[in-house]
């Protein structure tokens, strides 16, 4: 085991900010889980024994990941596309 | 059989703190405190997971719930969970900002940006005033876990011989000790709380005997302020998780920007133990158990479940969680100490200072952990109100302008002092979090100052 492992794909600068990314790493992530578990909470509902925005919390535990990976790929594309134009 | 499998995970960790030496023996204060910026995304993964999760956090979830239903359970993890998009933004532009100004503490980074020794003094009084009862949680977390064991130490020896532990590791390699101990720590505490979870779902015979008690009438009182309460301090402690004075040191150890991007990706799949420590409280109240106190509803189910042998395991992870945040929080008080609040020092002497503050900073701890009492979401939250009001200062030195430091200072001290306040009297407008107000007026009020300085002089430069 060493500070540093193998990769070495993260030696790269940040992408700058866009609004697409924000709305989907940043944005999404507090409407599900915040607008859902509101949603859900006023329904007084539960799923085996658990109340159901409990439930959604746990499941946002895999769809918060997907929308950074969303952004993540959003970034690289943008950049991808950026490095790939043509200099006039 | 307990104190064997404990004691062996307690060697275990002394020995990995030993080898973290061996493999780089910290040269200067810089290496000490954030291993001169070499860590990978796998030792910033745990790190980070591992400062994130301390034992008040296993403790303190499956109580919330036991006691204030699934309202406790909405924030608890829902502040957690969205931290990681708000540190998928933050945090590589914050270790921009630490690579720019060879940055070691969160107060480095005002001190040089905004060229101010009062701001520099009043961030570094504001952090380590609310990092004080941090300490005190873990060992009063510590106690409680030996307490329900059974063990027959003394509570105040027990605690006193972590804190030596976390010294020691410390001491022989700074941060590289907690980074590669929590590693284990990490591994532990999922290995236990799965355990621990499948054993309560299988005695309660979960889902298909569901347990009366979890209807959502009757899931005990609801938080003080209902949901406007609730989702201000999402939203506060999200982004307070973020700027934490550990947080901010842990992102200069790493090697790269990108590298701490990426890990914010998979860093919520590591909540998936929450759903193994909400059937252990579900467990406890179907059971109709009777806890000593909430805190200990996390181990009545450990020891209504699990055999002696993952009784030990528990206890274990328990007390290198504890000991992990311990360490991380000395190595962040420690250098804005001697480094921040007595500056003009050699590098060696820096060290020392660290070192002893350190060693004091766990003394206090010890003696204030075996006083402590209540539950601990509610020293959770004073940490909350004040570290938080860091956050408009950063994002402005992110946002790279030429200001000055009175407006950052004016925000921070009216924050600080709004937020304990509303705290202190219980005062909740429009039912919303103290330190949200607080943070609403400390952003208010350097919006304010930045807008009157950019009439006159200001000078953006290129935004992080």
């Amino acid at each position: 085991m060493h500070d540093q492992d193998g990769r070495n794909d993260t030696m790269q600068a940040v992408p700058a900010l866009s609004l697409p990314a924000l709305v989907v790493g940043l944005g999404l992530p507090y409407c599900l889980v915040i607008g859902g578990g509101l949603a859900l909470r006023a329904q007084e509902m539960t799923l085996f024994g658990a109340p159901l925005e409990i439930i959604w919390i746990f499941a946002c535990f895999i769809l918060v990941p997907a929308c950074l990976y969303i952004c993540w790929r959003l970034s690289s594309s943008a950049r991808f596309n950026a490095d790939r134009k043509p200099v006039e | 059989m307990e104190i064997s499998v404990f004691m062996a995970v307690i060697m275990t960790s002394v020995l990995i703190a030993v080898y973290s030496r061996y493999r780089h023996a910290a040269r200067n204060a810089r290496d000490f405190f954030v291993a001169s910026g070499q860590f990978g995304a796998i030792l910033i993964f745990f790190l980070t997971i591992g400062e994130t999760y301390s034992i008040g956090s296993v403790l303190g979830f499956p109580a919330g719930i036991y006691t204030q239903g699934s309202g406790f359970g909405f924030w608890f993890l829902g502040y957690i969970l969205l931290s990681y998009p708000v540190g998928y933004f933050l945090n590589p532009r914050i270790w921009i900002l630490g690579q720019r100004y060879a940055c070691i503490t969160v107060a480095d980074i005002f001190r040089n940006h905004y060229a101010s020794r009062a701001l520099e003094i009043l961030v570094v009084l504001n952090t380590a005033l609310f990092l004080l009862p941090f300490g005190e949680m873990q060992f009063a977390g510590l106690m409680v876990v030996v307490r329900n064991l059974g063990w027959h130490i003394p509570g105040m020896m027990m605690t006193g011989l972590c804190a030596s532990l976390t010294l020691a590791w410390i001491l022989l390699s700074g941060i590289r000790a907690p980074a590669y101990v929590s590693i284990l720590k990490d591994v532990l505490m999922v290995a236990a709380i799965v355990l621990g979870g499948y054993a309560a779902m299988h005695a309660m015979h979960w889902p298909a005997g569901m347990p009366e008690f979890a209807s959502a009438s009757n899931a005990g009182p609801v938080l003080p302020g209902g949901n406007a309460f609730i989702v201000s301090t999402i939203i506060l402690q999200s982004i307070g998780l973020c700027v934490a004075p550990q947080t901010v040191a842990f992102l200069f150890t790493a090697k790269s920007p990108r590298t701490l991007q990426k890990n914010q990706i998979f860093m919520p799949f590591y909540m998936l133990m929450f759903p193994f420590l909400f059937l252990m409280a579900l467990y406890v109240r179907a059971s109709g158990a009777t806890p000593a106190s909430p805190n200990d509803v996390f181990m009545v189910a450990v020891c209504a479940t699990l055999p002696h042998w993952a009784r030990g395991l528990v206890a274990g992870g328990c007390a290198l969680s504890a000991l992990v945040i311990l360490a991380g929080v000395c190595l962040a008080l420690g250098p804005l100490v001697s480094r921040n609040l007595m500056p003009g020092h050699s590098d060696r002497a820096q060290k020392i200072g660290a070192q002893i503050t350190i060693a004091i900073y766990l003394v206090v701890s010890v003696l204030g952990g075996a006083s402590l009492s209540g539950l601990m979401v509610i020293l959770n939250n004073l940490y909350y109100i004040g570290i938080t009001q860091l956050a408009p200062g950063i994002i402005v030195s992110l946002l790279n302008r030429r200001v000055s430091a009175i407006p950052i200072i004016a925000g921070l001290l009216c924050g600080d002092l709004t937020g304990m306040g509303l705290f202190f009297f219980h005062v909740m407008p429009a039912g919303l979090n103290p330190g949200m107000i607080g943070l609403i007026i400390n952003a208010l009020v350097v919006w304010g100052g930045i807008s009157h300085a950019s009439r006159t002089s200001s000078a953006p430069l290129t935004p992080l």
